[in-house]
């Protein structure tokens, strides 16, 4: 069967971009090796607000779960930091909010293969023109988009990304909760030596009734404990007697994603494509805004026969240009709270809450200007040092 | 010494976590099955990684 697309993984970036294409009159046809869209969840669902989601497309009730009311951060404990805010952002049903997607991917008459996985990708001549399936048929494609996530296989095989490196990736391990403690509605942050060297705890809302805890440890380090460890210390201290179920894993790229994301008609996008904030692990909102770049630079490339060289020029270089994902400085920032000691990190606190008390929602430019200023100033000596990142 | 690198698939999570971080592409995860493949150079990343501790390194003489 001969597509315009094949789009490997069928996760927000995958199904996204499957909704905008076939919107577009394209013939495409998406490939997972899960059984069931959006489950088993990975993720801590927290994501941006509802203004910024619904540019993408019309957000179903059921796809959300609650808005975030504001966000604490506690170092060893202690609350450093309490800011209430409207439209932060929303705590998803993420399991929902894919099959929403995927519904209506399907719908605009998208081909959704389930179950099956990509062992290979088919050459032929110079170029890439479909991938082989562990049945041993072919799906074949004018383009290839691997959205297929931290794992990036298609990327891989086409030689755009490698695996991530020991140091630049974030071990992630989260448990749902039946408690009330931590459930007002705002994102809390556990950082400090104590509870979480190298990295943060989270409890999020999931609903009326149950928190997400989980931890991120960033970097690989055979001298620190596994981030299992840290996340059972504090459930055992703060959740000793309340019901955890659903334990979840995954590997989240906290790197800078490559120059060029299109090579010999392979595209890859989100997740794979390492599109995440390096300082928050956070990427849905980038992922979106990739595979919305992605696809409009498909739609421009169509009619010179998806020169790869347009798709280029659409994505590759536009997204590196965008200032909202300048990943280096969030890298750079990232290096440098890692290496704060507690009162460091305090201090940081104190100033975010000053950022956060003047920020002036319609002037996003100075929000960003002083937000980057107060870390500077705090550690200017530190940056100096670190400032050669911003040119690797 | 060389080691032969398996998954539990009783403690695995099937996050595909460690075979973000492999660099030969060896281990194929699915929904509730994982395999290390002869693609396996033994660098123990996967080892290393994994949160849950569900990797098995067994000496091969």
């Amino acid at each position: 069967m001969k597509y315009d697309i094949v789009i490997v993984g069928a996760s927000l970036a995958g199904l996204y971009s499957a909704i905008k294409l076939s919107k577009n009159n394209f013939k495409v046809c998406i490939i997972d090796k899960k059984e069931h869209i959006g489950l088993p969840i990975r993720c801590g669902e927290a994501t941006g607000n509802l203004k910024e989601l619904e540019r993408f497309f019309k957000m179903e009730p059921d796809w959300i779960s609650q808005e975030i009311k504001g966000m604490s951060a506690h170092i060893n404990g202690e609350e450093a930091l309490a800011h209430e805010m409207d439209d932060l952002g929303v705590i998803l049903n993420r399991d929902k909010f894919e099959q929403g997607l995927a519904d209506k991917a399907t719908s605009q008459g998208a081909n959704l293969i389930l179950n099956t996985y990509v062992t290979n990708l088919i050459k032929t001549g110079d170029k890439y023109s479909g991938v082989k399936l562990e049945n041993g048929e072919t799906v074949e494609g004018n383009l290839i988009i691997g959205a297929d996530g931290a794992e990036a296989h298609i990327g891989q095989m086409a030689g755009i990304v490698k695996s991530l490196p020991s140091s630049e990736v974030a071990t992630t391990l989260q448990y749902t909760i039946k408690s009330k403690k931590y459930n007002n509605g705002h994102l809390h942050f556990f950082i400090g030596s104590k509870s979480m060297p190298k990295g943060y705890i989270w409890v999020f809302p999931k609903d009326k009734d149950h928190v997400s805890v989980g931890g991120a440890l960033y970097g690989i380090n055979r001298k620190m404990p596994k981030i299992k460890k840290f996340v059972d210390d504090f459930v055992n201290e703060y959740y000793s007697d309340c019901p955890k179920d659903n334990l979840i894993t995954g590997a989240i790229p906290i790197t800078i994603c490559p120059k060029e994301f299109v090579k010999d008609n392979v595209i890859i996008v989100g997740d794979s494509a390492r599109m995440v904030n390096p300082l928050t692990a956070g990427g849905i909102m980038n992922t979106f805004e990739a595979a919305d770049m992605m696809c409009d630079a498909i739609i421009k490339s169509k009619p010179s026969n998806y020169s790869n060289k347009i798709i280029s020029k659409h994505y590759s270089k536009k997204w590196a240009k965008m200032p909202r994902f300048q990943q280096k400085v969030f890298y750079l920032f990232k290096e440098l709270v890692l290496d704060s000691s507690d009162e460091e990190l305090l201090k940081t606190c104190n100033a975010a809450g000053k950022v956060a008390s003047i920020i002036d929602r319609d002037k996003p430019f100075q929000f960003s200007l002083s937000a980057y200023y107060y870390p500077f100033k705090i550690y200017l000596w530190r940056a100096l040092k670190l400032i050669g990142i911003l040119f690797r | 010494m060389k080691y032969k690198y398996s998954i539990d698939n009783k403690i695995c999570t099937f996050c595909s976590g460690c075979s973000s971080v492999c660099p030969t592409m060896a281990i194929i995860i699915k929904d509730n099955f994982a395999e290390i493949n002869d693609k396996c150079i033994g660098c123990d990343r996967c080892n290393k990684f994994c949160p849950v501790s569900a990797v098995n390194k067994s000496e091969v003489s």
